[in-house]
Order: structure tokens, then C-alpha cells, then sequence
């Protein structure tokens, strides 16, 4: 294992535990829909039948599934369904979990950023882009901290505990088995990039499902912010790729640009959500 | 291993093609809100030529001239709520698209000097992206059973379009006043989803857009030197309001 991988795993393990000294305090101020939830962490996770409701709907708006959603709103489990679906205890618990899903995949992108930044291929970038990368790399940092900070007060606002931690399921799943392939910049540029999808997906996918108007406002207004983020990686990778890291820099010389570098950063009209990571995979508090 | 452009240029059409896949999604999510409205499924043919006839108009009226004359108007005065942000939406969508028209135009007539091919290229896919828009938001509408809007917002147009465009006199002004434009698209919708729509179809689509929009923005300042992620947040700031005029 690399040291960076050493170091960024105990960057983790402090999260995690920090995280379970706070699964320990007292919730006694709690809403009544935070008891649920705390109720249903204690249980071992979120209630199914609950979960499934939530993730029924989010199926409905990130597939449209409208047919299906018909057919089970016909029966007495779809009515039961519904009710669960439009139970604004329900609907305040999963925006809770939303919340601090979003705070931990905002925890993870600094990890990963600040970890890929130490690693020695990225310390020695020539110029110009080497000090381009660096001064995206703290700017974007900066950013999903004040990120964080927003779902983390959300998360809050709404009864929710403060996610100190990562987004383990992406951890585990997707960080993990990267991390040994990081070889060059352009691994690391396109890696951040993936992330930068994930977390705008997920945002977009958040903001039509989330019942709180505020929190709504909250996901509207960084998910584009990371599909910009996500631009500029796209565009950095396609000059790498292109043998062109001479031209990484603010204002390029724009004749000297390779046609294709005017889309690559925008390669799709719309934003999907097929990336979209689950509501409650990152709420661990 | 580095790649010629040829190479490059291959990778972005294959980006290009995944792009227009993105198009069935957004179909559904069109036919969601039509569900939600009450309205009649759009077929997919309808949907995806959405604006298409609209275009034609919409060049005309990017370069001026009688625009009110050959411009359709689908108009707003019988739209309220989703419907009349929606309308706004393919009218600011449609002023995009004729916009960089007229500025790859001007490129090709030479009015702008030495035009990179990156910066086509850019203008070029930017407009593909705002037709696709366009053609969204009018799935939507004639779904909802409501003409489309075949013209541009007139309000930005006539305020901001023409005398501006009047004064590009090379790609880097012409690349600022893309950054305008595509930063009061984004606007809009944000202010759309933050403030004005109530269905969730309706939020869907402007946010599948709204991150879109940003990402032009986010290049344009890039090639223009500056801040290419200037806020942590996106702001309303500059978004137009439903009661601006379209034709």
C-alpha cells in the first residue's frame, strides 16, 4: 500500500471515529423525526419498507418509471406505499439522509483532492500547468468544503447530525480500487473529474426529490457548481491526452487549442442521474 | 500516451453521440411533467423536434431585421406557473441559439478576425446544446396541449442581444458575450427551480439544464482567463423573470 493510501485510510478511521462518538451522544432534543431515524439506525439502517418508498420515487423521477408507479398505486401494499411516500415524517427523514449523503460525498471529494494533491507525479507538474492545477485544486477544495458546510447545516437544520465522515459505500466501492491505478496526472484528472459527476448527478437527482425547500435550494445551487468543476478536469485530461499541458493555464493561447477542446469540457446536453449515488448510503451519524 | 487530434476529435464525437443519448431521458422526463399537468403524452418524434421548426425563425430573428413578422410567437399571456417559466426557458433558449448563430456567421464572413477553430467548435456544440434545450422546454409545452415558442425573449433581445452584439468586434468579445448569456440562462433556471416551479418534472428538467449552462460559463472564463469556477454556490443573480416579452 502507498503511503498516501495509508494516510488518507487514517484519515478515514478518524472520521469514522468521530463519527461513532457521536452515534453515542444523546439525542433526547431531537425532533420526532429525527427519533425515527436515530430509531432506525439503531435497528441496524433505515427502514425498509421506508426506503424503498423514498428510493420508489426517486426510481419514478430518475427513470420515469410512470407505468410501474400506476400499477402499484392500485393495490392496498401501493396504497400503503403512498401514504408512506407523501408522510412528511418520511419525507423529512429521507431529506435528513439526503442532507448528510451529500455532506459525506462532499467529505470524500476533499479527501481524494487533498490526498491526490500530495501524491509526487502531481507536486511535479511543469509550469504553467502545474501551477494551474495547483490553484484549481485549492479553489475546488475550498469549494466542496463550503459545501459541506451547507449540507452539513441542512442536514442539521432539519434534525440530522453533522457528517464529519466519508461516503464509505464510494469509499469502499470506488475510491478504494482506483487508487492503486493513479499512475499520472491525467489518472488523477480523470478520477476527480468521475467524481465530480457523481456528486452533480446526485445533487440534480436530490434536488427533484427532496420535500424541503431550502435543502432543494441548497442541491440546485452547487450541483452545477460541480458540473463545472467536472468541465475543467474534462478539458485539463483532453490537453494532457493531447500532449498539449503547456496550454493548461488561464486564458490559452486559443489558436493554439485543438479544435476538439472547445466541447470536451461539455460532452452532454442534459445532466443525467445515472450515476447518482442513493439517498442514505452516506448518512452514518 | 498522447493522441493526435484526429484522435481528439473522434473522442468528442463520440461525446457528441452520448449527448444526444441523453435525449430519451429527457423525453420521459417531459412525458412525467405532461402527467403531472394532466396533460397528453408527447410522442418521442414530438419531443425530439421540439423547436426544430422554430429554428429557422429563430436565425432570422438573431441578426434583426422584421423579426416580429417572421418570428412565431407562442406567447405567454395564457401561461401561468411551470408553463410560463417554461415558455421563458425555450425563448432564452432559442436567443442562444440564434445568438451564437450570428456569431458563427459573423466567423465565417470574417467580421471577427482569425476565429480559432477551438472557438467554433465551442459555439458550434454550445448551440447544439441550447437547440436541445429548446426542444425540451417546447415538448413540454405542446405536451401541455400550448403552442410553442418559436421566437427569442425579446426583453433580452432587445436590451441586451442586439445593442451588445453590435459591439463584438473579434472571438474574445464575442466569447464574453457568450459568458453573459449562458450565466442569465443558469440564472433563470436556478431562480426557476428555487422560486417559481412546483413540479417535480418541471424541477427535473431545469436541473438536468441549469449544470449545463454552467459548464459553458465555467469554459468561456477559462478561455477568457479568468476564474473558471468563480462562486461555490450559482446564484440567481441576472435571471429573467416569466413576464418577459416573447416573439
Amino acid at each position: 500500500m502507498l503511503s498516501e493510501e495509508k494516510e488518507l485510510g487514517l484519515l478515514i478511521e478518524r472520521s469514522e471515529d468521530t463519527h461513532a462518538d457521536a452515534m453515542r451522544a444523546t439525542q433526547a432534543s431531537l425532533t420526532e423525526v429525527v427519533e425515527r431515524a436515530e430509531e432506525r439506525r439503531a435497528a441496524g439502517g433505515s427502514d425498509p419498507d421506508e426506503t424503498e418508498a423514498y428510493q420508489a420515487n426517486r426510481r419514478k423521477l430518475l427513470t420515469r418509471g410512470l407505468a410501474a408507479a400506476g400499477a402499484v398505486g392500485g393495490g392496498v401494499f401501493g396504497r400503503s406505499l403512498l401514504d408512506m411516500l407523501l408522510s412528511p415524517a418520511a419525507a423529512a427523514g429521507m431529506d435528513v439522509q439526503a442532507a448528510q449523503t451529500a455532506a459525506s460525498i462532499e467529505n470524500l471529494a476533499i479527501a481524494v483532492y487533498k490526498q491526490a494533491a500530495g501524491l509526487p507525479f502531481m507536486k511535479n507538474i511543469a509550469a504553467p500547468a502545474g501551477p494551474t492545477v495547483v490553484a484549481f485544486v485549492t479553489t475546488t477544495v475550498a469549494q466542496h468544503t463550503d459545501h459541506a458546510k451547507a449540507f452539513n447545516a441542512a442536514a442539521t437544520r432539519l434534525g440530522g447530525k453533522a457528517q464529519t465522515g466519508v461516503d464509505k459505500p464510494v469509499f469502499d466501492g470506488v475510491v478504494t480500487p482506483a487508487l492503486p491505478t493513479l499512475k499520472t496526472p491525467l489518472d488523477v484528472v480523470k478520477f476527480a473529474a468521475q467524481l465530480e459527476l457523481v456528486a452533480a448527478e446526485t445533487y440534480a437527482a436530490e434536488t427533484a426529490a427532496v420535500t424541503d425547500k431550502d435543502l432543494r435550494n441548497t442541491f440546485a445551487s452547487i450541483a452545477g457548481v460541480e458540473n463545472q468543476h467536472r468541465a475543467i478536469l474534462l478539458a485539463v485530461a483532453a490537453l494532457l491526452e493531447a500532449g498539449k499541458p503547456n496550454l493548461i493555464k488561464l486564458g490559452p493561447p486559443a489558436d493554439q487549442l485543438p479544435d476538439a477542446a472547445g466541447s470536451v469540457g461539455f460532452p452532454d446536453a442534459f445532466l443525467g442521474t445515472s450515476n447518482a449515488r442513493p439517498a442514505t448510503e452516506g448518512a452514518v451519524a | 500516451m498522447n493522441i493526435s487530434e484526429r484522435e481528439l476529435l473522434a473522442m468528442t464525437r463520440d461525446m457528441d453521440e452520448m449527448h444526444h443519448d441523453t435525449l430519451p431521458r429527457m423525453h420521459e422526463a417531459a412525458s412525467a411533467w405532461a402527467e403531472e399537468i394532466g396533460a397528453v403524452r408527447p410522442t418521442r418524434r414530438g419531443f425530439l423536434i421540439g423547436a426544430g421548426a422554430a429554428l429557422g425563425a429563430v436565425a432570422l430573428a438573431a441578426c434583426g431585421g422584421d423579426d416580429k413578422k417572421k418570428a412565431v410567437s407562442g406567447g405567454t399571456s395564457n401561461l401561468s406557473g411551470d408553463l410560463a417559466v417554461a415558455a421563458l426557458a425555450a425563448g432564452l433558449e432559442n436567443l442562444a441559439v440564434a445568438t451564437y448563430q450570428a456569431g458563427l456567421d459573423a466567423a465565417t464572413a470574417g467580421k471577427l478576425g482569425a476565429v480559432p477553430g477551438a472557438v467554433a467548435t465551442f459555439a458550434k456544440t454550445a448551440q447544439s446544446h441550447h437547440r436541445d434545450h429548446a426542444a425540451a422546454w417546447n415538448g413540454i409545452l405542446t405536451s401541455a396541449g400550448k403552442a410553442k415558442v418559436t421566437g427569442v425573449d425579446l426583453t433580452v433581445k432587445s436590451a441586451v442581444v442586439d445593442p451588445g452584439f453590435a459591439n463584438v468586434k473579434n472571438v474574445v468579445d464575442l466569447a464574453k458575450f457568450a459568458l453573459g448569456l449562458e450565466d442569465v440562462a443558469a440564472a433563470t433556471y436556478l431562480n426557476g427551480i428555487q422560486n417559481a416551479l412546483t413540479s417535480k418534472g418541471a424541477i427535473q428538467t431545469a436541473i438536468s439544464i441549469q449544470p449545463v449552462e454552467m459548464q459553458h460559463s465555467a469554459i468561456l472564463n477559462f478561455v477568457l482567463g479568468q476564474e473558471p469556477v468563480p462562486a461555490a454556490f450559482a446564484t440567481t443573480q441576472g435571471a429573467r423573470p416569466p413576464t418577459d416579452k416573447l416573439g
